[in-house]
């Protein structure tokens, strides 16, 4: 979890669950673009726009503690956008029928994004960052 | 002969000291992997042989896993296979040893007394495929749900049941062809 | 580059984000090409396409022939959510009704938004052309 400052005004603080390779595009979003989207002092006390990415497959296994990291973070934040990155969180993905895997983290948090991509470009992160921050 | 490396791995010197060393073992030699297949009664003996006679000084396990044969043709072997990876660190060379269990009575001696690292491997044995491995410290669920009765999604007979609770959409048939398309794994109702 | 701060941030179709040439973003359809076949819909190994269609039988132009049978496409959906973008539904089309376009920039703030019906799979052929 970490501050970022988005196109130089709104204070983002983006919690990457990086739990499968959809974690690396994210990766390249938070770093490949500083005119955009640049690391603030980890100090920031007052986000502008708390963001909870879920990147990845959630297995059943892990469910639980992706539940118990949203309510942590909405515990403490004014208001929490959960944005589901690649087709894994957005339903299943290519596991849609593996006995282990959760069939959307929309059944364990309510989501306000779903990005398409099996992996989403970067560019496409911070599109919606981009619409977040305009809401 | 390898076709990659164009070599002949029979003559890899690691297949007759194998033979030497478990006489009994069906041993076959592909490209890059020399397995040799024991019966279920000489499983630890032909471990505990492959790691102390120094022909082969298998002293490392690499992986141990389990796989669902299904035969497809007569002879086939047909139950749940075990292998263990063994490698020799001083020689460097590896045997993977198999061996095959009845369905019906899927137990194995374990191997957590000849290595204790082992035991993760066969726990998630015991999970996937429901090997119960006899004399294992602890074979709780690692992976799966503590489902009663067990649930072991890596037998080929478990179903996927996003398969069975979803329409194929490939069964609709708009130009009214006649035949049925041939349908994929799980979407046969 | 338009710079940080740009409107158009993010959007496929903006100077900064543009994405490479054929970028594997979207599957776009011609639904005039599209005779309702399933092979796509049957060759997809996350069955996330759906087809639906019927047929129309019309008399022959010509006298004596027989009344000629022709399926008609009435709906053709695309599940993003659950798209593994392979490609295979674009390679396996005898009709070429699919192919890919550039295009990434199509979150959806709903559930279910992710499911293209035909008339947005159609458009996407016209948001970068000449792809």
């Amino acid at each position: 979890m970490r501050p970022y400052r988005y196109a130089g005004t709104t204070r983002v603080w983006l919690a990457d669950l990086g739990l499968a390779c959809c974690a690396v595009e994210v990766a390249a979003a938070a770093t490949g673009r500083p005119d955009l989207l640049r690391h603030e002092s980890d100090e920031d006390p007052e986000p502008d726009l708390d963001v909870l990415l879920v990147s990845g497959t959630v297995t059943d296994v892990l469910a639980p503690l992706v539940a118990r990291r949203h309510q942590e973070i909405a515990d403490r934040a004014r208001a929490v956008k959960v944005v589901s990155v690649g087709a894994c969180a957005d339903a299943g993905g290519p596991y849609w029928d593996s006995y282990a895997v959760t069939k959307g983290v929309d059944q364990l948090l309510p989501v306000d994004v779903w990005i398409p991509g099996c992996p989403p470009r970067p560019e496409a992160l911070l599109g919606v960052l981009e619409d977040l921050r305009g809401r | 002969m390898d076709a990659d490396t164009g070599t002949d791995p029979s003559a890899d010197p690691i297949v007759d000291a194998v033979r030497v060393v478990v006489p009994d073992a069906d041993v076959a030699a592909g490209p890059g992997l020399v397995t040799a297949t024991v019966v279920r009664d000489r499983w630890v003996e032909a471990v505990l042989a492959l790691r102390d006679r120094p022909e082969t000084a298998c002293d490392w396990p690499d992986f141990l896993a389990a796989s669902d044969e299904v035969p497809r043709r007569p002879g086939d072997a047909d139950g749940y296979a075990v292998i263990v990876r063994l490698w020799s660190v001083e020689q460097r060379h590896g045997v993977a040893l198999r061996t095959l269990v009845p369905r019906d009575d899927a137990t194995l001696p374990t191997l957590t007394a000849v290595w204790p690292g082992l035991a993760w491997h066969e726990r998630e044995a015991h999970d996937l495929h429901g090997i119960t491995f006899a004399g294992h410290p602890d074979l709780r669920p690692l992976l799966t749900p503590d489902a009663p009765g067990g649930w072991h999604p890596l037998r080929k007979d478990t179903p996927l049941v996003a398969r069975q609770v979803l329409d194929w959409p490939g069964a609709a048939d708009p130009a009214g062809a006649r035949g049925r398309p041939p349908r994929p794994y799980g979407a046969d109702a | 580059m338009t710079g940080a701060g740009s409107p158009r941030a993010g959007r496929s179709d903006s100077a900064d984000s543009a994405p490479p040439p054929r970028s594997r973003g979207v599957i776009a359809l011609d639904p005039a090409k599209c005779p309702a076949c399933m092979v796509c819909a049957r060759e997809c190994p996350d069955w996330c396409i759906t087809i639906e269609g019927h047929t129309e039988t019309t008399p022959s132009e010509r006298e004596g022939r027989r009344p000629v049978t022709t399926t008609v496409l009435d709906r053709f959906e695309i599940d993003w959510s659950l798209c593994l973008y392979c490609g295979i539904c674009v390679e396996v089309c005898p009709y070429d009704a699919l192919s890919w376009q550039p295009a990434f920039d199509y979150p959806a703030s709903e559930p279910g938004g992710l499911v293209h019906d035909a008339t947005r799979l159609t458009a996407w052929s016209q948001v970068h052309p000449g792809n």
